[in-house]
């Protein structure tokens, strides 16, 4: 029994680091493809130079490419867990703690998963590449370095030289987390002295003769993440973990001494204290866990669109978590539009899209989410706005770096553009991806394929929803309104445009853009059956002003006319003084899915 | 860093260099790609060497180039010679290249092509801004100096090292007084606004915004012999087509002339006619003329904005080639004269810059508009200025189906160099060709990488190539502190 007693700790320690690592597995999934698909590692000198121009480039270098790991979750899982259990190997040999103080090295393992669970939307707007490995493998690999530099046999003096030369040679490579190998080589007080030395030096001279790339005040922060977005910089709670994995060493540090601090008497209380600092951990990594049902519903419907699955968007799309019961869920305006183009897709617009939910949720960041830095590229590919689609990708890989989705988007819009000589470069360049090759030779047989790309199933849908003429435009950065506009304005000889340019129309409540709009899908319609919604809007505008267009002889639906009156029935039932919001509530559960509710009690949706 | 890359890139290609040529093999007349493409071109016997990719298929690649008695064989699809083999090749003349490609194990002989080699030696230095080729923002901007000796690319100025992360810094038109690295002049934008000049020594920055003026100093062309930079001041905005692959639409709502006098710190207006939108200035090479182009623009529809009116009629705007005469003695400029009516053939032709023995006119002619560097239509044309007809001809040679601009003469007239996006239609790579002084040109090769592929994989693209005699020598730390002063205001 006491054999086994005696391995309780590490037991203990690996299967909390396992459950971890299972949890961030089971839960994490969609954040983590995200994170891949919004990084980029090519084997290419030009990629290696760029990440080369700043202290710590060979460790941002190496982080994306594990960040394509990513890819699949369990093999991201995989590294990640692998880079703890380095570190956790590192910090027991550095500090080698006995008993149930053992389970202090969890600390600093506790705090690198927050650093891997806390972003959120961080991941569209962080300038740090791979941000989800770097704390991670910086941590390791300084664990690492320090353990070799204290394995090195010698003298005093020996051990400083060792420290100073670390310190130099490291930089370049590791950036700040060199600050951290070098501190963990220390075991005095004057080697402390030294490393501070080295710490306040090394970046100075480097900036004085080796990067002319960043600022003078960068040059200790350098490879570190910094969540600023706009003007402000985000300090709380996102650099808690940092600190949390500094805290983490430093106890581990003095856990050498706990039991001379607090004597024979009170045995137990460090190994009592030691639990609490792992369950405060805990504590703060769950309550800095980004959980958030619309953040993840977004990315999947992002890859199912990607897929061209669209029942698996609107699958989607309607998912609630059971917690919410019968309340309905609210929506963000990428969502809607997304559900939008998949019903045009599936041809089911004009039936169905006034019966989802609707909504304008913001996103559950501590800044304003754009649009275009979310999901408006992908919508613009979709509905054959590809110069917006290559803008908007082209000015995030500018601000933010260039990603695989930039790639992807940017090639897949000169493809239907018939840029051919740039899509080949994007997919030269995707091929050399680890997972993305086979993504890049889908789409390569396209390349100076006009009609091949005409009669794809994907692309040539899209081409039928290029503009007519061109013109100079701009969408000052809103997504929706300007589609809105632009399309409640076309007309269009495809059936499919001609439908967009409706479903705009109608969502834009503007009777004079309707009017044209319907009868020009009527006429690409032919002899088949006029969907719903558009027989609702026809019915109520012709209703509404009668004298404009003649609404008598078109078949309306028996259902559409008896909703109508419905409608205006219930509306005098419930009588004047009622305001909007009220009525809004009492028409939902009978009216909710008609045109009627949506034209009459739908007001100031915010698209962002 | 990148040195040492280098070096280890040269001991693994080296090491790699143990080709035997096939004793057995049959002859094609398929034709061969390589990238890039180098076939037939010329050449200056300074550059460095000429790195290329076999694109054909094969399990086996050897290349033999071969120069009078001088002989290389390398192995591999990607064709590497180190300078010092093709210094022994390049002294033997034109150069000669075989390549036999083995497929299923049986070799072909492609034939032979030829790299001619110019005695006529090229400027060792080229600068130019590295940019995405991006829209509105700006990130990370650098200013570089490329030896065409080797593959050394060193760095003049990043503004990444001045641009906090709340105010970014655009830097743009790195310009020399004839590739002189003494004396070059750049813009910063936004944070930390000015014109950086270096003259002789001394770094400054100054601002060139005086009252009245559009600007600041723009475009610039620094006098070839005078302490005098002509500019324009240019009020720029961009719009976005939606549907043509020219993807954006530069254009001038307001653009003018003026002249700095670097010494005595004083702007001189020199065209301000608002219903003119002028630009591009640059002078002859003896200094006595200033060529520019120059559109001439009314509002059409007075109730909207002349931002608006300007978009709104952007097929419609071209631009012609005038000049006026210059008295250096006395700062005075006289009439403008009418050099290329570019108007009258439907057509906009801007960027002129004369060739150092004063011969040549080389400027950019598109359909419409200022900003040809997005027109996939814009040519590189000629003008002999020695025939007073002044009839304008394409230079076809250095021309492609893509956009072809920014051109830049060498110190003697034998090179030019200009930007082209002949490869992928959006990213700008600087091509050369030799001039024979009579307005021919050979076939127009990309600037040599270690690399082959280097260019395929950059996802930048090079901005305002311009020839320099030697390099900057200023280090980017000390243009930063320049950088970082209050600028000097120029007085009117």
């Amino acid at each position: 029994m006491k054999k086994y007693t005696k391995y309780a700790p590490q037991t203990a320690v690996v299967a909390f680091v396992l459950l971890l690592t299972g949890v961030l597995y089971l839960s994490e999934g969609d954040m983590m493809w995200l994170a891949q698909e919004q990084s980029l590692w090519l084997p290419t000198k030009p990629f290696l130079n760029s990440m080369m121009r700043l202290p710590g480039g060979l460790l941002l270098w190496l982080s994306c490419w594990f960040t394509q790991l990513l890819y699949h979750p369990w093999t991201g899982s995989l590294a990640l867990l692998l880079l703890w259990s380095i570190t956790l190997l590192g910090v027991h040999r550095l500090f080698r703690p006995q008993g149930w103080m053992r389970l202090l090295s969890l600390l600093p393992v506790i705090a690198l998963v927050a650093t891997v669970t806390q972003n959120g939307y961080w991941i569209y707007y962080m300038k740090m590449p791979g941000l989800l490995f770097v704390p991670s493998l910086g941590t390791a690999l300084a664990v690492v370095i320090a353990c070799m530099v204290r394995s090195l046999p010698g003298n005093r003096w020996l051990r400083l030289c060792a420290i100073v030369f670390t310190g130099f040679v490291t930089y370049p490579f590791m950036g700040a987390w060199s600050f951290l190998s070098v501190v963990l080589c220390c075991q005095s007080l004057c080697e402390l002295a030294a490393a501070a030395s080295i710490i306040a030096v090394a970046p100075l001279i480097y900036y004085r003769t080796m990067y002319a790339e960043t600022m003078l005040k960068y040059m200790w922060s350098t490879a570190l993440p910094s969540y600023r977005n706009g003007d402000h910089t985000y300090f709380w709670p996102y650099h808690a973990p940092y600190y949390g994995l500094l805290l983490g060493f430093l106890l581990c540090w003095l856990s050498r001494w706990s039991e001379a601090l607090t004597g024979a008497r009170y045995k137990r209380l460090p190994v009592l204290l030691a639990l609490a600092a792992v369950a405060g951990y805990s504590a703060a990594l769950y309550k800095m866990w980004y959980r958030d049902t619309n953040f993840s519903k977004e990315i999947r419907i992002q890859l199912a669109m990607e897929e061209r699955d669209w029942e698996r968007v609107l699958r989607i799309y309607r998912e609630k978590p059971s917690a919410w019961g019968h309340k309905e869920m609210p929506v963000t305006r990428i969502m809607v539009m997304c559900k939008n183009v998949a019903l045009l897709r599936l041809g089911r617009a004009g039936d169905e899209m006034f019966t989802y939910q609707d909504g304008a949720e913001l996103q559950h960041a501590p800044f304003p989410v754009k649009m275009t830095q979310v999901g408006g590229k992908m919508i613009y590919y979709e509905v054959g706005k590809e110069n917006f689609c290559t803008r908007w990708n082209m000015e995030d890989a500018v601000e933010f770096g260039w990603r695989v989705s930039h790639l992807k988007y940017m090639t897949k819009a000169a493809l239907v553009e018939g840029d051919w000589g740039v899509a080949a470069k994007y997919l030269r360049l995707l091929e050399k991806t680890m997972w993305h090759g086979d993504w890049a030779r889908k789409y390569k047989p396209f390349v100076g394929e006009k009609k091949k790309c005409w009669d794809d199933e994907e692309l040539g849908f899209i081409m039928r929803l290029l503009p007519g003429t061109d013109r100079l435009d701009g969408d000052k950065t809103l997504v929706e309104l300007y589609l809105l506009q632009t399309f409640s304005h076309g007309m269009g000889a495809d059936k499919n445009y001609a439908e967009l340019t409706l479903m705009c129309a109608l969502i834009m409540q503007d009777i004079e853009l309707f009017w044209p709009r319907f009868f020009r899908y009527a006429q690409l319609l032919g002899d088949q059956r006029m969907p719903t919604h558009y027989q609702e809007a026809a019915y109520l505008y012709g209703n509404l002003e009668p004298g404009k267009v003649d609404i008598s002889g078109m078949p309306f639906d028996e259902s559409v006319k008896r909703t109508y009156y419905d409608f205006c029935n219930f509306n005098q039932q419930l009588g004047p003084n009622m305001s909007e919001a009220e009525k809004a509530v009492r028409f939902r559960p009978a009216f909710g899915k008609t045109f009627y509710y949506f034209y009459f009690l739908v007001r100031n949706v915010k698209t962002n | 860093m990148s040195r040492l890359t280098n070096l280890l890139l040269s001991l693994v290609l080296l090491s790699a260099c143990t080709a035997k040529l096939p004793t057995e093999y049959s002859e094609t007349s398929a034709p061969l790609t390589v990238y890039p493409d180098y076939i037939g071109v010329t050449v200056p016997c300074n550059m460095a060497p000429l790195h290329f990719s076999i694109e054909n298929e094969g399990d086996d690649f050897v290349t033999l180039l071969y120069a009078g008695d001088e002989r290389l064989l390398l192995s591999g699809r990607d064709v590497c010679p180190s300078p010092a083999q093709w210094q022994r090749l390049v002294s033997k003349g034109d150069i000669c290249v075989r390549v036999f490609i083995e497929q299923d194990g049986k070799w072909t002989a492609y034939q032979p092509f030829p790299v001619y080699v110019s005695p006529d030696s090229i400027d060792p230095y080229i600068s130019y801004r590295l940019i995405s080729p991006s829209y509105v923002a700006y990130e990370n901007l650098t200013l570089q100096q490329r030896c065409l000796e080797n593959y050394d690319e060193q760095l003049i100025y990043g503004n990444m090292i001045n641009s906090p992360e709340e105010d970014g810094q655009c830097i743009n038109c790195h310009f020399t007084q004839c590739g002189n690295p003494e004396r070059f002049q750049f813009h910063v934008r936004q944070g930390m606004g000015g014109t950086v000049i270096a003259m002789d020594g001394s770094i400054n920055k100054m601002d060139l915004k005086v009252d009245g003026a559009v600007s600041g100093g723009v475009y610039p062309a620094w006098h070839p012999t005078e302490k005098l930079i002509a500019y324009s001041t240019n009020k720029t905005g961009q719009s976005f087509h939606t549907k043509h692959l020219n993807k954006i639409e530069v254009q001038d709502t307001y653009s003018d002339l003026i002249l700095y006098d670097v010494e005595a710190n004083t702007v001189h207006p020199l065209e301000c006619d608002s219903n003119d939108l002028d630009c591009f200035p640059a002078w002859s090479p003896d200094g006595r003329w200033l060529y520019y182009c120059s559109a001439h623009y009314e509002q059409q529809d007075t109730s909207i904005t002349r931002d608006e009116d300007v978009i709104r009629s952007f097929r419609t705007l071209r631009y012609n080639l005038y000049r006026r005469p210059f008295d250096p003695a006395t700062l005075s400029f006289g009439g403008r004269q009418l050099v290329y009516d570019a108007e009258s053939d439907s057509l906009s032709a801007t960027e002129p810059k004369i060739s150092p023995d004063g011969r040549w006119l080389m400027f950019t002619r598109g359909a419409y508009g200022v900003f040809h560097i997005w027109h996939g239509d814009a040519d590189l044309c000629l003008i002999d200025l020695s025939d007073s007809t002044l009839t304008p001809r394409p230079a076809s040679q250095l021309n492609s189906d893509n956009v072809d601009s920014w051109h830049s003469w060498s110190h003697d007239g034998r090179w030019v160099v200009f930007s082209s996006r002949r490869e992928d239609g959006n990213y700008t790579r600087p091509f050369f060709a030799h001039h024979d002084g009579n307005g021919h040109f050979s076939k127009p090769f990309c600037l040599p990488q270690d690399d082959p592929s280097y260019h395929r994989d950059l996802l930048f693209s090079y901005n305002v190539p311009e020839f320099m005699s030697g390099r900057v020598t200023f280090s980017p730390q000390e243009i930063a502190e320049c950088v970082k002063k209050e600028a000097k205001k120029a007085k009117k």
